[in-house]
């Protein structure tokens, strides 16, 4: 069999599987900060990953010789990765959401995860990434208030990444030419 | 807020199918699977001098393949982080259901001749 019938057979196999499933595959990227909040997205990507989701966790899924820091614009820019969440817990992933809302290819794969009273509609700051969190949130509509505990009734992480990741699948399975890539 | 539960039963098959074969979608996430049945144990710098790209997307290949759960993953410290490859049983089972019949292509042929990290599993 050449490379191009096993390529062709690997697609045919991955879409008898999504016809069954109703589902389309979906590969995405958890990024957050390295120490807060990363057994969290271990948790998540075990509950996609039952779901026939290819989720990665950078610290646990990349070779241990390539830093995590190494996703970078254009890693991202040139791999398929459907789907990007980037949980901002830390001046780190700030910085990289900074990076990343401002480059055109990456932008639309985004799904910013913020704090309620750092999110544009939920809080009055000011502040310059508060105003950056509106550009993204009117250009590309995904910057999500999550975890508010009392304060704010928002869902938790865990609960908005499957649920997001799921309706995502769903309009690719039946409207591909609905998803902006 | 509620996180439905996974499909249980038959479709839990279907849906390994489904993450492994997405995994497996790419022409270079495809050499690299060929490349780790037919030189198991593989360092992660022996995979990039034969598929020759950057080695950024190329640990995100990889990391594709091992959150599909295609493949297992070792590591050591010789001095250094070493990082190596092998297929995990499912890996296996793809292999025969996708290759049946053709011939590996093993140090013998002269195409790869990778050698093989010595490495404990963690």
């Amino acid at each position: 069999m050449s490379k191009g019938n096993t390529a062709r057979r690997v697609r045919i196999i991955r879409e008898e599987a999504e016809e069954r499933l109703k589902r389309s595959g979906l590969i995405l990227i958890l990024l957050g900060s390295s120490e807060r909040g990363l057994e969290e997205r271990r948790q998540v990507a075990e509950v996609l990953r039952g779901r026939g989701i290819v989720a990665l966790v950078p610290e646990d899924d990349f070779p241990k010789e390539i830093g995590p820091s190494v996703i970078e614009d254009d890693v991202l820019e040139r791999s398929d990765v459907d789907l990007v969440f980037l949980s901002i817990e830390s001046w780190g992933a700030a910085t990289e959401f900074g990076q990343f809302a401002s480059n055109p290819r990456i932008a639309p794969k985004l799904r910013v995860l913020v704090r309620p009273e750092y999110h544009p509609v939920h809080s009055p700051s000011s502040s310059y990434l508060t105003d950056l969190y509106l550009t993204h949130l009117v250009r590309y509509g995904h910057v999500y208030p999550v975890d508010g505990g009392r304060q704010a009734p928002v869902p938790s992480a865990k609960a908005l990444i499957p649920m997001l990741a799921e309706r995502h699948r769903e309009i690719k399975a039946f409207r591909p030419s609905r998803i902006s890539k | 807020m509620k996180t439905p539960a996974a499909p249980e039963g038959p479709d839990s098959e279907v849906i390994e199918r489904l993450k492994a074969y997405t995994a497996l979608d790419n022409p270079i996430r495809l050499r690299a699977f060929r490349l780790i049945h037919d030189s198991p144990g593989v360092p992660f710098n022996e995979i990039a001098k034969h598929i020759r790209i950057e080695s950024g997307l190329l640990a995100y290949h990889l990391g594709v393949l091992k959150a599909a759960g295609v493949v297992d993953v070792a590591y050591a410290r010789e001095g250094r982080q070493v990082t190596s490859y092998r297929l995990g049983e499912m890996g296996q089972e793809l292999h025969s259901e996708l290759f049946r019949g053709r011939p590996s292509r093993t140090p013998k042929t002269g195409k790869v001749a990778l050698r093989p990290a010595p490495v404990r599993p963690s």
